[in-house]
Order: structure tokens, then C-alpha cells, then sequence
């Protein structure tokens, strides 16, 4: 474990200390965990909602924490887990409501105020958005955060080889929505 | 060698046969310099656990269980690792020329006031209710406000109007009670109640004439007239 998340914890552990811990976890980890989070739902509103969530839960539970793997993995994944129970949620209000959990997403990425139709990095974003949640995960997590895939293995309890693949496939899915939109 | 010789003499000792002989007569051929290379394999498979390797070079450092059976395959796995960008060259070449750049826009100030929201949240046990889910609600809230509002009037009306078609009250004044019955029944019998009803139509050309007439009728032909016309009244009712 990194010495100073290694610090960190121990500071978390005593009561005198536990709030400045907490402080120091939220301000080194939040940009992280905000933009993995926001990559995901789009919306600032719902990717502020789920961080908040996020660091209350590791308020709760950073006592249990057991350390056998990196703090930051540990975040990640409580990351990954919000998100992807929010879009479940939201996938099946979609399909109540009739409506189109993918446009839905293209939407907001349209309703954003920097949003420039000509430009290949909004347009990469659409094409993200086409991606099911898990291929869209990991494919952010290679592209954007350079995650090696032995650390993304741990966080999304996946092999390595299944990430390789949905990495290369998802890679190759986007190459041709660009290419023909 | 010099080992090797003395394990020839050491069996050639053991046994009352001529090793050496024995052996030249074996028509086998054995690679060159067999026996070193065999002697230093054998030496290192015999003294393969690492505190024995350290105990013997006389160093004291300590290292994890099975670190030389993983360290080959990490090093195999490094090696067959691509770069990210060489990864993205091969799979998708297209992408690999696009800028990672993500221009989402957050508010100003969002990072530095997270802190605070989020200590004061942890520390109040308060669950997150998202402002989408409040506003639904809100909207939701509004609607049946409206309808609850429309129905109540809609009834309100319904009773004014159905109201109007209800026949209404006759109150008597209570003036009524300071006449007697005796009073009360003459005027009902003569129907004195009919005539306060009927429009008296008067003839404008008796008006005038009237008032010329008044002046030169004496009292006594005006109550004769008046007595008459009494009379004429009651043959007209049949009474």
C-alpha cells in the first residue's frame, strides 16, 4: 500500500484525527472519482449525487476497510458500483416510461454547455455512450485513466484477458461509429 | 574431473571387478564435458530453497514465499504488455489520433465546496435524495393541487346553481302578528289580497277628468259614487 494512504487510514483510525483523514481521502481522490463517475452518467447533477454518496459510504466503512488491496482500488469500485446501479435504475425507468436510455444519454452530452458537434472528442463521446455499461467502464478506464488491466482485474472483480477482449472490442465498435456518423 | 575420478576409484574400491575395464568395454559414447555441466545442475536443484542459498553466500535478508516462481511470470506478462498507445495503434488506429480531452463543464468552485457538503453529510447521517427525484415530486404535488382545487369548485358550483331552483323561503314580517285573526280572516274572505296584485290600468283621458270632476262633485254625490262603485265590484267577484 502507498505510505501515504497507508498514513491515511491510520489517522482515520484515531478519533482525534479521523475528520482531517477524511478530508485529506476526499481532497486526494475526489477529481479521480468525480470524473470516472461523471465519464459514466454525464449529468453533473447525478455524478455530484453519486460522489456524495460515494464518501459517505467510505465514512462508514473505512473502518472495515482490511487493506488487503490499494485504497484507491477500494474507492474505484465503490465508484463503479454506484455507478452502475444507477444506470440500472435508470435503464428500467426508461423502459417503463417508453423511453430510450441511450438517447437519453446523447442528450444530456448535447445539452452540455461545451458541446461542439464538430469537434472528435464530443463525437467520441456520443459513440462512448452507444457502448453497454460495462464495455463503456472499461473502455474508459484503458482509454482515459490508462489503467493497467491487473489493477482494473481487482477493481471489477474481471480477468484480465475478459478486459483485454472488451477493451479491443469496444476500441474497434467506436473506430467504426466514427468513421461512418 | 578430479571428482569424477575419485568416484571411479571409490566404486573400483567397493567392488572386486576393474571398474575402469568394465567401463572401456560399454560401447556408449557420452557427450564432451558432460560431467561438469551435470555436476553444477545437480549441485543447484539439490540447494534450491533460498534461505539455503542465502545461509550459504552468508546473507541474512529474508524474501517473500514463492518470489522467484512469480517474479518469471511477471516478468513474461511485462513483456507481452503493451504500451496503451501502442495498444490503441493496433486495435483501433483512428482513435489513437483523437486528443483525450474531456470538456464537460463543472461548475466553478464545485471541488472546493465538495468537501464541506460531503463532511457534513457524514457527519449528519442524512441520505442524499437526489433534486430530480424532489422536483418530481414537487411538479407531482403541484398537479393534484390544481385538480383538488378544480373538483372543489366544480361541487361549489353545482350547489349555487341547484340552489337557485329551489323554491325560496316567504318570510313574514312579524308585523303580521299585531293583527287580529278576525282582521286577517275579512281581508283573506274579500279578497283584498287579489287586488294588491292587479295592475290598476288607469285611462288617461279619466285622469283629467277626474280632477276636473272632483272639483264640481259635492262630498255627497263622491260618497254616493264611491259606495257605488263598491257594489259594482262585488257583483263582478260574485260575491
Amino acid at each position: 500500500m502507498h505510505v501515504e494512504d497507508k498514513e491515511l487510514l491510520d489517522l482515520f483510525k484515531e478519533e482525534s484525527t479521523k475528520e482531517l483523514a477524511y478530508t485529506a481521502i476526499i481532497k486526494k481522490y475526489q477529481e479521480k472519482l468525480y470524473w470516472h463517475i461523471r465519464k459514466m452518467v454525464i449529468s453533473h447533477d447525478d455524478a455530484n449525487d453519486m460522489l456524495q454518496n460515494v464518501f459517505i459510504k467510505v465514512w462508514r466503512g473505512l473502518h472495515n476497510f482490511r487493506e488487503d488491496s490499494q485504497l484507491y482500488t477500494w474507492l474505484y469500485r465503490i465508484a463503479t458500483n454506484e455507478c452502475l446501479t444507477f444506470l440500472e435504475m435508470k435503464k428500467k425507468k426508461a423502459t417503463l416510461s417508453m423511453g430510450d436510455e441511450e438517447n437519453g444519454l446523447s442528450n444530456l452530452i448535447k445539452a452540455d454547455k461545451n458541446f461542439d458537434a464538430n469537434k472528435l472528442e464530443w463525437k467520441l463521446q456520443l459513440a462512448i455512450q452507444k457502448l453497454p455499461e460495462r464495455q463503456r467502464l472499461v473502455f474508459n478506464l484503458r482509454y482515459y485513466d490508462e489503467m493497467p488491466y491487473e489493477k482494473m482485474s481487482r477493481i471489477l472483480n474481471t480477468s484480465e484477458g475478459a478486459l483485454k477482449a472488451s477493451y479491443h472490442h469496444a476500441a474497434k465498435k467506436i473506430e467504426q461509429y466514427m468513421t461512418t456518423e | 574431473m578430479e571428482m569424477q575420478n575419485n568416484f571411479i576409484r571409490k566404486l573400483d574400491n567397493s567392488s572386486n571387478t576393474n571398474v575402469l575395464d568394465s567401463l572401456i568395454l560399454l560401447p556408449y559414447t557420452v557427450p564432451t564435458n558432460y560431467f561438469n555441466v551435470v555436476l553444477n545442475i545437480i549441485v543447484k536443484k539439490a540447494t534450491s530453497d533460498n534461505s539455503k542459498i542465502s545461509k550459504r553466500l552468508g546473507l541474512g535478508y529474508s524474501m517473500p514465499d514463492e518470489y522467484f516462481n512469480e517474479f518469471s511470470k511477471k516478468m513474461t506478462s511485462k513483456l507481452y504488455e503493451l504500451k496503451i498507445e501502442d495498444e490503441l495503434s493496433i486495435v483501433a488506429p483512428t482513435l489513437s489520433t483523437i486528443p483525450k480531452i474531456v470538456h464537460y463543464n463543472v461548475p466553478s468552485n464545485y471541488f472546493e465546496e465538495i468537501i464541506l457538503h460531503s463532511k457534513i453529510k457524514s457527519t449528519q447521517k442524512v441520505r442524499i435524495v437526489s433534486l430530480k427525484i424532489v422536483k418530481q415530486f414537487l411538479a407531482a404535488a403541484v398537479l393534484i393541487g390544481v385538480i383538488t382545487i378544480g373538483i372543489i369548485g366544480l361541487i361549489m358550483n353545482n350547489k349555487s346553481i341547484s340552489n337557485a331552483y329551489e323554491p325560496q323561503e316567504f318570510i313574514v314580517k312579524p308585523t303580521i302578528n299585531l293583527l287580529s285573526d278576525d282582521e286577517l280572516t275579512k281581508y283573506i274572505n274579500n279578497d283584498y289580497w287579489a287586488y294588491s296584485s292587479e295592475t290598476v290600468i288607469l285611462d288617461e283621458f279619466i285622469v283629467p277628468d277626474i280632477k276636473q270632476n272632483v272639483e264640481v262633485v259635492s262630498d255627497e254625490d263622491l260618497d254616493t259614487y264611491l259606495q257605488d262603485a263598491a257594489t259594482n265590484t262585488s257583483v263582478k267577484k260574485g260575491i
